[in-house]
């Protein structure tokens, strides 16, 4: 009995998030700032094995239409071909570079280089020491006041630094989430992009997903205040912040982890400092194209996730506001995680608990719905921002919406389960997700 | 305000889905009373079911039937146990080769139902039952008390509707231990009984009396023979018993039926004390006045009565 009301509550709760995620972003007006001033960027691109995909990583940054930024690559003790690669298209000169204020702490670096050949291009060569160690060095050497984290198999959009800038005019923003959309699904040139849905079904589920996640999910946090992580694919942050909170911690998932962090700063600042996500500021990236590979990303994730909510637990609803916990524990962890395990056991709970079914039955039928209308709303406010699907393409979308419910969602909450279940006896084990470098066969041309 | 159009349509879109599952989520709810707490094993004792919208059988008003008529010397009590379609009945409802006695398929229940109408018979209420017994009322020639044993859930299901149907009236002889509180979904393999729901929406036509309230079994005896527990189990017990039934029926103790029509001087002497009026047992006759009030006979309808045994029954 108590766990059909805790299975009420619940769901009630589903619902009236799913209600604010339809419907925030849906009336949502994004302002763009006056331009009152030119902020200069460090792009921070941490490279460990990245030998495939990282020219076209800088081929994106060659063809920003903003000029204040530097791009600064961390070759973070590659055992691959990276250095060389970089070597030879950068043609690389050594860099005098003296650590004057180690701000922040990370492992050695043992040479910097300058691109003799393309101004504003560095090239640190660290021992490796992970992601965020990588990270913590660039925050280092970079000298602009706008850290943007890019990551090596993203392509950063024309516009995106200028889009940026612009959300930073407002002076309480202290940090921006980039929207992060799936390269393998537009076509075109790199300044007329078009998306598709000709793709893959594992292709098209992370599309949708992504789509949903950013114009749906992360506006609506944006407005709420709610923002749980600044995707680690793109991100941009004031730097004398990240310093003051000391960049990044080695974990599994830095990315949410300094957004974590960042929100403690704001309410110990304060509160009135914000964390904004701006629509406008895409890159395109490459996501995993086989089972395998989305299982090993989901299953970091999910470890990303679990080892920040343990490790801020002191801090909900004192540290953290009261708006934020709720979002963090009951929409991620209860609704995103806890809910998954009963979900994919359900086959199992129908049969030896036989009395109940029509109530799942009913819920279940009523997430169908409710997803669907959300991917239909995705479509809408997609076009709104300008990712156009031709009338073909909303037909293919619509036909695979019920595969995406059934099958793919289903696959990815066993991930979710999987990920936290193994979280508790190796949690800081993940399989870095080998670079397909489809992004050179991709559609997305870099002239 | 053009632009606006689309986000106000798939607004509008979106409120009308969540409302329509609201409306679903709290019909189905309220439908299978699923915030009810289910109880464990038997029907807790001290609940009552809640009929407070329900005219007791006790309540009912006695009708004035037209005089001139011919008048009943006798009225033929039917009783029926488990009602199901003839499409669900499958070999759960066999015993040995033969369907379990106790069935009688809603097929030719209805046949009963339409031939009694077709010759206008009168269904009598257990109150008019009682007055005519008495002498104190006069009652049409073509009257007929029908009765369902035990409370199974297909009465609900498969006899109610027929009921309604044909505009009768019956009653209903509950073991109130076996009432559920939430709805179960029908399923005409296993045996189900009333929930409280489905009593409280079919008592315009079912008039619930006590058919004991955990009582409706048996135990071997000394001399190794299956006796019902109205026999075998010590007055005291089968007054606590019974009395729970009542409390559980809101202190309807009208009619009372004895378990397999099983009964003693004793269990005469408990019925009566705890203050019913009459007990129903199982002999194959009509009820008349010359009857003793605590051992009228029934008419039991099985899975093998032919029709025109029904037809002999009935016009008696």
């Amino acid at each position: 009995m108590v766990y059909l009301y805790i299975t009420l509550v619940i769901f009630v709760a589903f619902i009236i998030f799913q209600s604010m995620y339809i419907l925030i972003p849906l009336f949502k007006k994004e302002n763009r700032h006056k331009i009152k001033r030119n902020y200069s960027f460090s792009v921070l691109v941490p490279a460990f094995n990245e030998g495939k995909v990282i020219s076209q990583c800088i081929s994106g940054f060659q063809q920003l239409n903003y000029s204040a930024a530097e791009l600064i690559i961390i070759n973070d003790g590659s055992t691959d071909d990276t250095l060389a690669i970089l070597k030879q298209k950068l043609k690389l000169l050594p860099y005098k570079y003296y650590s004057m204020s180690a701000k922040l702490k990370h492992n050695h670096i043992i040479k910097v280089y300058e691109s003799s050949i393309f101004p504003n291009i560095y090239v640190i060569d660290k021992l490796q020491g992970g992601k965020a160690d990588a990270l913590n060095a660039g925050i280092n050497f970079s000298v602009n006041e706008v850290v943007i984290t890019l990551d090596a198999d993203s392509i950063l959009d024309q516009n995106s630094l200028l889009e940026m800038n612009a959300a930073f005019q407002d002076f309480d923003t202290i940090a921006c989430g980039g929207n992060v959309l799936i390269a393998q699904a537009f076509n075109g040139e790199m300044d007329n992009l078009k998306p598709t849905f000709k793709i893959s079904g594992i292709i098209r589920y992370q599309f949708l997903q992504y789509l949903t996640a950013f114009y749906l999910h992360k506006r609506a946090q944006a407005s709420l205040r709610t923002i749980s992580v600044i995707a680690g694919a793109f991100g941009a942050f004031r730097k004398e912040v990240l310093v003051d909170i000391n960049g990044f911690r080695n974990t599994i998932g830095e990315d949410m982890d300094i957004t974590l962090k960042l929100h403690l700063w704001i309410k110990d600042n304060g509160g009135h400092k914000r964390i904004s996500f701006v629509p406008t500021a895409m890159c395109y990236t490459e996501c995993p194209t086989t089972l395998i590979d989305l299982f090993k990303q989901r299953v970091r994730w999910q470890k990303a996730f679990i080892d920040c909510l343990i490790y801020y637990r002191r801090f909900y609803f004192v540290r953290l506001s009261k708006r934020f916990s709720i979002f963090f524990l009951l929409d991620q962890f209860i609704i995103g995680t806890l809910n998954a395990f009963p979900v994919v056991l359900m086959p199992l709970l129908l049969i030896f608990h036989k009395g109940h079914y029509i109530l799942f039955l009913l819920f279940g039928t009523s997430a169908v719905l409710l997803f669907m209308y959300q991917s239909i709303t995705t479509i809408y406010v997609s076009s709104v921002h300008g990712i156009k699907f031709s009338k073909v393409d909303i037909f293919r979308i619509l036909l695979f919406l019920p595969i995406e419910i059934f099958v793919f969602r289903l696959v990815n909450l066993s991930f979710v389960i999987y990920g936290t279940l193994t979280y508790f006896y190796q949690p800081q084990k993940w399989n870095k997700v080998e670079r397909s470098g489809d992004l050179d066969k991709m559609n997305v041309k870099i002239t | 305000m053009k632009s606006h159009l689309p986000r106000i349509a798939i607004a509008s879109g979106f409120f009308t889905l969540l409302g329509a599952l609201i409306f679903i989520t709290i019909f189905i709810i309220s439908e299978y009373n699923l915030l009810s707490k289910e109880h464990a094993g038997l029907f807790p004792q001290h609940h009552q079911f809640p009929l407070a919208n329900c005219d007791v059988g006790s309540q009912k008003t006695v009708r004035t039937f037209p005089t001139g008529e011919k008048q009943a010397a006798s009225v033929p009590v039917l009783t029926y146990h488990r009602i199901l379609k003839e499409s669900t009945i499958s070999k759960q409802h066999y015993i040995d080769g033969e369907i379990n006695p106790m069935i009688v398929t809603k097929e030719e229940l209805e046949k009963h139902l339409k031939y009694l109408k077709e010759n206008d018979f009168v269904t009598l209420t257990l109150a008019e039952l009682y007055l005519f017994l008495l002498g104190e009322i006069d009652i049409p020639d073509k009257s007929v008390l029908l009765t369902f044993d035990d409370g199974y859930k297909d009465n609900f299901v498969e006899a109610y509707p027929l009921l309604k149907k044909y505009d009768f009236t019956a009653v209903n002889f509950v073991i109130t231990g076996k009432v559920t509180k939430r709805v179960q979904p029908f399923k005409p393999k296993e045996v189900q009984y009333f929930s409280i729901k489905e009593l409280s929406n079919a008592c315009d036509v079912f008039d619930y009396q006590s058919h004991t309230y955990n009582y409706h079994r048996r135990e071997n005896s000394v001399q190794n023979i299956e006796v019902s527990y109205l026999n075998s189990r010590t007055d005291d017990e089968v007054t606590k018993d019974i009395q729970k039934s009542i409390h559980n029926l809101n202190g309807e103790n009208l009619a009372f039926a004895y378990p397999y029509g099983e009964y003693s001087p004793s269990t005469i002497k408990i019925v009566k004390d705890l203050g019913f009026k009459m007990a129903f047992t199982t002999e194959d006759r009509a009820a008349s006045p010359d009857d003793h009030l605590y051992e009228l006979p029934r008419f039991n309808i099985l899975a093998a009565t032919s029709f025109e045994t029904f037809m002999e029954y009935v016009s008696n």
